[in-house]
C-alpha cells in the first residue's frame, strides 16, 4: 500500500481551477519529482496536500495519507499531522525562517509541540538536529537568528525543523532554487542521505529536470495544471513520449550536444482563466490535431512504460 | 545590545541640552518685559525692579545662562512666584497624576488597540472587521474632553460606579487609585487606540502573508501560536514606533483631561502657570515634558531592539 495517494485533486480559486485531475501515488520512502512551469500548479499540489491553500483557495477530490482522508480531517487532526508526520520545506530559505526567533527556538518549537519534550531536552535535540543537516559548529548556530546564516544554511536549518520529528513524507517545494549551484549540490546530497537514512519519502516539487534525474525514481510533469506524463524516472529521461516532455528535455544543455542556440517551446503558457477545452499543450504542440481541441486528453501507457496525456502518443513517442 | 543601548543613551544627551537651552530662553523669547508681564500693569516701579533682581534678570545673560545649568545639575528649577513654592518640589508632587493617568491610558490604547487590530486583520474583509475598525475610527475621532465629560455623566453622575474626579495615590489605596485613573485614562486612551488599531492592522495583514507564518502553520502549530506568536511578535515591531509618539499625544492631552477629572497633575500646574506667567514653573515644566518625551523615545528604542534581532546586532 502506498503511502501517499492522490486522486482526481483539484484546486480552485473562486471558479477559476488552477490544477485538475491530479493523481499520483508515493510509496513508503520514495523519491516522486514533480515538474513543471512555473503556475503549472505543482506548488498547488505540495500545499493542497499539507492542507495550506491560500486564503481563496479549495481542494477536491481525494488525498489519503496512511489511513487518513486528508481533505476530509478537520483542521486539528492537520495540526497534529503537520510537522510530525507530514513536513514541508519552502523555495525561499531566509523568507521561510521567523527573523525574530533562533534558529534553535524554531526546532525546538516543533519538538515541544508534537513531542511535548521540555525547553531544556528540545534545545540539545535541536543541536544534534543541526549536526544531522551537517551546520558546522551547531552549539554556536543553535542560538543564532536566521539573519545571521547564509542561505544555504538557512535551507538546512529548514530542514532540520521539518525533520525534527522524522516524518514519513517530505515535501520539497523548489527547496534549491534560490540557492547558488554550488550550494543547490550540497542541500540535494543532503536530502538524499538524510532519505536514506531515515526512510522517509520525498516529494520532491522542481522545475529543473536536472535535480529530477539526480534524485528522483518516479516522475510527474505538469503542464498548465494537468499531469502531461507520469512514469519511472529513467523511462521518462531515456524516452520521453508527450511532445511536452520530449521539448522540455530538448531544452536542456548538454556537453556532448551540437553548439548552438537551444531549442525553445514556442509560446507561453496559458493563465488559469484562458486554459484551452482540449489538450493544454496543443497551441504550442507541433504535432496538434484539430482532435486534440476537443476535450483533454487522458492518461494513455506508452511503449516506454510512462502514461502520457496525448491522443498522438503512439506516433509521436 | 549594551552598544547600542548605550548609542541611544549618547543620542539622547544633545536633545536634552537643546530642550534646557530653549526651557532657558522662553524668559528672551517672550516679547516684551517679563518682569512686567509677571507683575502685571499695576506693580510698582519698585516692585519691578525686585522681581528683577529676584529672577536674576539684572545680570548679563552669559551669568544667567550658567546659573540656569548650575542649579539644574543641583536639580533646582528656581522658585515659583505664586506658588511660594520650589519648582522641582510643585512637579515632583504632581508628577505621580500625571504620570498615572498617561501610563494608565498609553496600556489601554495599546492593549485594546492591537487586540482590535489583530481581531481586524485575521477576520480581514469580514464582519468583525469592520466592527472593529468601525470601532477604531469613532474613538479617533471623538474629542477626549468630549468623551471625558461624556464618561462622568454616564459612569459617575448616572450610575455611580465610580468617582466624578480627583486623585487616590496608589501608596495610599491601590483600588481607589484604579477607580480614579479608570474613567480619565479611558477618556484620553480613546482615540490612540484607535490608531493602535489601525497601525496593528495593518503591520499584522503584511505579516500574516509572509513565508514564516505559512512555515509556522506546516510545523503543525496551532493557529492562536501562530497569530499571538509568530506574526504578531513580528507586527508589533512598527506598532511599537508608534507607542513612542502615542505617549507625547497622551502627555499632551493629560492637560486637559486633568481639568476635567479636576486631578492635581502637572498639566495643571503648567496651565495655571501659563495663565498667571509663572516663568519658573513654565520653564520647569517645558523641561520635565520635554525629558519625559525623550525617556519614553529611548524607551521605544530598546523595545524595538528587544524586539528585532536585526536592530540588536546592528543590520538593517
Amino acid at each position: 500500500m502506498s503511502l501517499l495517494s492522490v486522486r482526481d485533486l483539484a484546486v480552485s480559486f473562486g471558479g477559476t481551477r488552477v490544477l485538475e485531475d491530479m493523481s499520483f501515488d508515493i510509496a513508503e520512502g520514495e523519491v516522486l519529482g514533480v515538474v513543471g512551469e512555473s503556475g503549472s500548479g505543482k506548488s498547488m499540489t505540495a500545499l493542497a496536500i499539507m492542507g495550506l491553500l491560500p486564503m481563496g483557495g479549495s481542494a477536491a477530490g481525494r488525498i489519503r495519507f496512511e489511513d487518513r482522508d486528508l481533505l476530509a480531517l478537520p483542521e486539528r487532526e492537520m495540526q497534529r499531522l503537520r510537522g510530525e508526520r507530514l513536513a514541508m520545506i519552502f523555495q525561499e530559505p531566509m523568507a521561510s525562517l521567523n527573523p525574530v526567533f533562533t534558529v534553535g527556538e524554531q526546532i525546538a518549537e516543533v519538538l515541544r509541540r508534537h513531542r511535548g519534550m521540555d525547553r531544556r531536552s528540545a534545545h540539545r535535540e535541536a543541536i544534534s538536529l543541526l549536526k544531522l543537516v551537517e551546520i558546522a559548529a551547531a552549539e554556536r548556530r543553535v542560538d543564532e537568528y536566521p539573519h545571521q546564516l547564509s542561505g544555504g544554511m538557512r535551507q538546512r536549518a529548514m530542514i532540520a525543523i521539518a525533520l525534527a520529528c522524522r516524518p514519513k513524507l517530505l515535501i520539497a517545494d523548489e527547496p534549491t532554487t534560490a540557492l547558488d549551484a554550488t550550494v543547490q549540490a550540497g542541500i540535494l546530497d543532503l536530502l538524499r542521505g538524510l532519505r536514506r537514512e531515515l526512510g522517509m519519502a520525498v516529494l520532491l516539487i522542481t522545475h529543473d529536470l536536472g535535480v529530477v534525474s539526480d534524485i528522483c525514481e518516479r516522475v510527474v510533469v505538469m503542464y498548465a495544471g494537468r499531469v502531461a506524463e507520469t512514469g519511472a524516472a529513467d523511462a521518462i529521461f531515456a524516452r520521453p513520449s508527450h511532445p511536452y516532455t520530449q521539448a522540455l528535455l530538448a531544452a536542456i544543455p548538454r556537453l556532448d550536444g551540437p553548439i548552438g542556440a537551444l531549442p525553445a517551446i514556442g509560446g507561453v503558457v496559458p493563465a488559469p482563466a484562458d486554459f484551452p477545452q482540449g489538450c493544454r499543450f496543443a497551441p504550442r504542440c507541433p504535432h496538434a490535431l484539430p482532435a486534440c481541441e476537443v476535450g483533454p486528453p487522458a492518461l494513455r501507457t506508452t511503449v516506454s512504460g510512462t502514461d502520457a496525456a496525448c491522443i498522438r502518443v503512439q506516433e509521436v513517442a | 545590545m549594551l552598544r547600542y543601548a548605550a548609542g541611544r543613551l549618547l543620542a539622547a544627551l544633545p536633545v536634552l541640552a537643546i530642550v534646557s537651552l530653549l526651557s532657558f530662553g522662553i524668559v528672551w523669547i517672550v516679547p516684551g518685559d517679563v518682569a512686567v508681564e509677571m507683575a502685571g500693569p499695576t506693580a510698582t516701579a519698585e516692585e519691578l525692579a525686585r522681581l528683577r533682581e529676584r529672577l536674576g534678570l539684572t545680570r548679563p545673560w552669559y551669568e544667567q545662562l550658567a546659573g540656569w545649568y548650575g542649579a539644574l545639575l543641583r536639580g533646582d528649577l528656581g522658585e515659583s512666584i505664586l506658588l511660594r513654592q520650589g519648582v522641582a518640589q510643585a512637579i515632583v508632587e504632581r508628577l505621580p497624576v500625571t504620570l498615572s493617568l498617561t501610563f494608565t491610558a498609553l496600556a489601554i490604547a495599546f492593549v485594546c488597540g492591537t487586540a482590535l487590530g489583530v481581531l481586524a486583520a485575521v477576520r480581514a474583509g469580514q464582519a468583525a472587521d469592520r466592527v472593529a475598525m468601525g470601532t477604531a475610527l469613532v474613538g479617533f475621532s471623538l474629542p477626549d474632553f468630549w468623551l471625558g465629560l461624556v464618561f462622568v455623566y454616564v459612569f459617575a453622575v448616572l450610575l455611580g460606579w465610580l468617582p466624578t474626579g480627583g486623585y487616590v495615590p496608589f501608596s495610599q489605596d491601590p483600588a481607589g487609585w484604579a477607580r480614579s485613573m479608570l474613567l480619565p485614562a479611558a477618556a484620553l486612551a480613546l482615540s490612540q487606540m484607535g490608531l493602535f488599531a489601525r497601525m496593528t492592522r495593518a503591520a499584522m495583514l503584511e505579516v500574516l502573508r509572509q513565508d514564516y507564518v505559512r512555515t509556522a502553520r506546516a510545523k503543525g502549530m496551532p493557529g492562536w501560536i501562530v497569530i499571538g506568536k509568530h506574526a504578531l511578535r513580528n507586527a508589533l515591531i512598527p506598532v511599537v514606533t508608534v507607542a513612542g509618539i502615542a505617549a507625547g499625544v497622551l502627555l499632551g492631552g493629560a492637560v486637559v483631561i486633568e481639568s476635567v477629572f479636576s486631578l492635581p497633575g502637572v498639566g495643571r500646574l503648567i496651565v495655571g502657570a501659563i495663565q498667571r506667567r509663572d516663568y519658573p514653573v513654565i520653564q520647569g515644566g517645558l523641561l520635565l515634558t520635554a525629558t519625559i518625551f525623550v525617556l519614553v523615545n529611548l524607551i521605544v528604542d530598546l523595545l524595538y531592539a528587544a524586539l528585532d534581532p536585526r536592530i540588536r546586532h546592528g543590520r538593517r
